[in-house]
């Protein structure tokens, strides 16, 4: 096993793990976004208390909805009196009557199907309006699966590094040993005892190189997640987003997978490549 | 026994490297095989050790047949044949002793066969003060001596000698052939000495094939000279 092949695959490895990382933090920030937008479903003047109780279920009805909290026209003018201050005298002019309909804020589940379910909502009878962030959703939505392509891409391409420095290895390793091999192969020597070193071998790089990418990958994040939640302000507080995931809950799977992953591609890869060398 | 029966060999190329080749060599028996180069000499050791499938007839080394054994089982083969390569192929990094031990234990074998097969092998060489030594504090003889240990370590039914003194002096040569002659006598083991030395083997007498052109051309007893 020679040193630049460890360490190239190691960079690989790390690599491989930092896109991961950002994959899945993105997923849980957009999520977090996502968690705070709503529709909001204004209902007709002078329903009925049993009508707008009907239409409530009828939204739950119409599915991938997490949520519906139904909102009086009275709590929606206290929240945009309290939304606008330092307006004492608009609100004067206006009066208590609240000039806001009753409504029901919805939240919708999965919101890569949200026209369908807005769709469905704007058929229930007894709804004047329905106020969906359809734009920023769009974005969100557009902006995880881009992200989510280049990360596939970037991980296909580290992937595809990581294979063709294991094989040359393997490939090297069985070059060198070439003599060793031949009088093996004429004494008689199985071909699984011929092929075992070299697993063995092309199985501890990947292990070895697994170990030091995740620990390098798992400090870098830990710093990263220190230095954010140490701020006092920061954009993702701006955004209203939680932060990282925690480091401790990530810290197991995600050793045992880079470690796992590492032992098992090189595992894979150099089984095949032994035995397309080897010729035994 | 080697047994060959109308054999031919093609490569792809279109060259015939054996053409309708039939021999026997009999248990216990000592052959030369002679040849100048592109005779075909290495391409019936090459079929003998299964390297390469004959084109046409049959093959038996030690009860295999050659075309119906499979590659997974050619170790099976392999363990029944010592081979002796004109350049020793020692292992450099590793002492007379583990040079011998190394193909006991590519077959397996238990570490008290290993301690007992080993020293015998090296004595009956000739090389007993000589097991902790590099192949390269050994001379030429000597390191054919290590690959001739290494040969008859596991016990083979048959040994093959590709140009065992291609490299070495004629005294040595003479030495090494005694040697073999005397593995053949003592443990009744089959050799076939691959050779391209005409004068050398006719100064020696025995079981003589001759191969020109990929074809038997002598297959008979010489009176030695020497």
């Amino acid at each position: 096993m020679s040193l630049a092949s460890f360490c190239v695959l190691t960079v690989s490895m790390l690599l491989i793990g930092f896109t991961f990382l950002f994959l899945i933090n993105l997923n849980m920030m957009i999520g977090d976004v996502e968690a705070q937008n709503e529709v909001i479903v204004f209902l007709d003047d002078n329903l009925s208390d049993t009508q707008t109780e009907l239409i409530g279920q009828e939204i739950i009805a119409v599915g991938n909805v997490s949520s519906v909290v139904f909102y009086s026209k009275e709590q929606g003018f206290e929240d945009i009196k309290s939304r606008i201050p330092n307006s004492a005298e608009l609100f004067e002019y206006i009066g208590d009557d609240s000039p806001l309909p009753d409504s029901y804020r919805v939240k919708i589940a999965d919101l890569d199907e949200i026209s369908t379910a807005l769709m469905a909502i704007n058929r229930i009878e007894g709804i004047s309006q329905v106020q969906a962030p359809t734009d920023f959703i769009g974005i969100l939505t557009s902006l995880r699966s881009a992200f989510t392509v280049i990360a596939g891409a970037v991980l296909a391409a580290l992937l595809i590094v990581c294979i063709i420095v294991i094989s040359n290895t393997a490939r090297a390793s069985v070059d060198t040993r070439r003599r060793e091999i031949t009088i093996m192969k004429l004494v008689g020597a199985t071909n699984e005892f011929i092929r075992i070193p070299f697993f063995i071998e092309g199985l501890s790089m990947g292990i070895l190189s697994g170990a030091f990418s995740a620990a390098l990958s798992y400090i870098t994040y830990n710093m990263i997640d220190n230095l954010l939640t140490n701020s006092d302000t920061t954009l993702f507080t701006a955004l209203g987003i939680g932060g990282l995931i925690p480091p401790g809950t990530l810290a197991l799977p995600y050793i045992a997978a880079t470690i796992g992953g590492g032992a098992l591609i090189s595992a894979i890869v150099t089984g095949f490549s032994t035995h397309k060398y080897l010729k035994v | 026994m080697v047994l060959l029966k109308d054999v031919s060999v093609t490569f792809d190329n279109g060259v015939t490297a054996l053409n309708d080749v039939s021999l026997t060599v009999n248990d216990g028996e000592f052959a030369f095989i002679v040849g100048e180069s592109g005779a075909g000499k290495s391409t019936l050791i090459r079929l003998l050790i299964n390297e390469i499938p004959p084109s046409k007839g049959r093959v038996y080394v030690n009860g295999f047949e050659l075309s119906r054994l499979k590659k997974s089982k050619a170790h099976k083969l392999r363990r029944s044949i010592g081979y002796v390569f004109q350049d020793f192929k020692l292992i450099d990094n590793m002492t007379v002793y583990e040079n011998v031990a190394f193909v006991l234990r590519c077959t397996d074998a238990t570490n008290k066969t290993i301690r007992n097969r080993v020293p015998e092998a090296i004595s009956l060489v000739g090389l007993k003060d000589k097991v902790k030594c590099f192949p390269r504090e050994l001379s030429g003889g000597e390191q054919q001596r290590v690959a001739f240990a290494r040969a008859i370590v596991a016990n083979p039914k048959l040994i093959i000698a590709d140009e065992p003194t291609g490299n070495l002096d004629p005294r040595t040569s003479l030495e090494i052939i005694e040697l073999l002659k005397g593995l053949n006598e003592k443990c009744n083991t089959t050799v076939i000495m691959v050779t391209h030395e005409h004068e050398f083997v006719r100064g020696f007498g025995g079981r003589t094939i001759t191969l020109r052109e990929g074809k038997v051309v002598f297959d008979g007893f010489l009176n030695p000279t020497v």
